[in-house]
């Protein structure tokens, strides 16, 4: 019985220790358009640390997603894994403090042992196809909207395609589609 | 010699057969896989609907719930799950246990694996 129980113990420590973000879908559900973004992973603590994944691109410094491709991951280390490496990461520690980080200092982040610092994916940076601009949109949770301003549904520039973010259950979902 | 002409008429049989399964076989393959990619591009169809701006929530809405997908949107989404589930082999039957939420990943699930990303890298 004694034994049971420190096993019990044990197994809910260390899930707890070893928690780490929602499953996140990113869906190019477009015939026709190439989806630009950058992923953000933040705490639901303050909103900070905010750490950004993004890849040089052309000359964009973005993660691309063809049209009508889809993927999933849990953690950066997944996420690199999809691009083949080579991911670009900044930690932002502060409303005035941005650092680069490494694949491994991201990867800390998903797999937290300090139960203050709860990180979760809090939203993207995107931008259409055929946005001229280097600058992209901003989209959100909503369960990170008391720390950052952003859309959670939108329309895009050239009316063609629609962005949304939602959950489902605890699984999160970005998506964008033809109108 | 009438057994010679016996056993290969047996053989014959068992080859003609054979020949039969097998290509019995590569039709119900090739009808599921043509039934999956039907039930992808309808699920498709019902994430492109949702993504309408008649179907964006409210303000109130999500101050309540969050960026939790409304139960009009999921409506939307869950016969063609469900369509999409049961092309994979899963029964009605087994279906009719799990929750809207569930059956709603496991079709996301299904449908991010056939439209997987392949990296250029």
């Amino acid at each position: 019985m004694k034994k049971f129980i420190k096993i019990s113990l044990f197994l809910l420590f260390t899930s707890n220790m070893f928690a780490v973000p929602s499953i996140v879908n990113v869906i190019n559900a477009t015939s026709g358009h190439t989806l630009y973004y950058q992923v953000k992973l933040a705490s639901k603590v303050n909103g900070y640390n905010i750490v950004t994944a993004s890849k040089v691109t052309g000359t964009y410094n973005y993660l691309t997603l063809t049209a009508g491709a889809s993927l999933s991951f849990n953690d950066f280390t997944q996420l690199s894994g999809l691009y083949g490496g080579g991911l670009n990461f900044l930690k932002q520690t502060s409303a005035t403090n941005t650092v680069g980080a490494s694949l491994n200092n991201a990867q800390s982040h998903c797999t937290s042992v300090f139960n203050s610092l709860q990180y979760d994916w809090a939203g993207f940076i995107y931008k259409v196809q055929n946005a001229t601009s280097t600058e992209g949109s901003w989209m959100r949770f909503d369960d990170f909207a008391t720390w950052f301003s952003g859309y959670n549904e939108y329309v895009s520039h050239t009316y063609t395609e629609a962005y949304t973010t939602y959950t489902v259950g605890g699984d999160r979902y970005f998506v964008v589609s033809d109108l | 010699m009438r057994k010679i002409i016996l056993t290969a008429s047996v053989l014959l049989t068992l080859f003609a057969c054979q020949n039969a399964d097998e290509v019995k076989t590569e039709n119900t393959t090739s009808s599921q896989v043509m039934r999956r990619a039907d039930q992808v591009e309808n699920f498709k169809k019902a994430i492109t609907e949702i993504n309408k701006k008649q179907y964006a929530p409210s303000k109130e809405y999500i101050e309540k719930y969050g960026a939790e997908l409304s139960d009009e949107r999921k409506q939307v989404l869950l016969q063609p799950a469900k369509d999409l589930i049961i092309a994979t082999g899963v029964t009605e039957a087994e279906l009719s246990k799990e929750t809207v939420n569930d059956i709603l990943n496991k079709a996301f699930k299904i449908y991010v694996s056939q439209t997987a990303y392949q990296s250029t890298k």
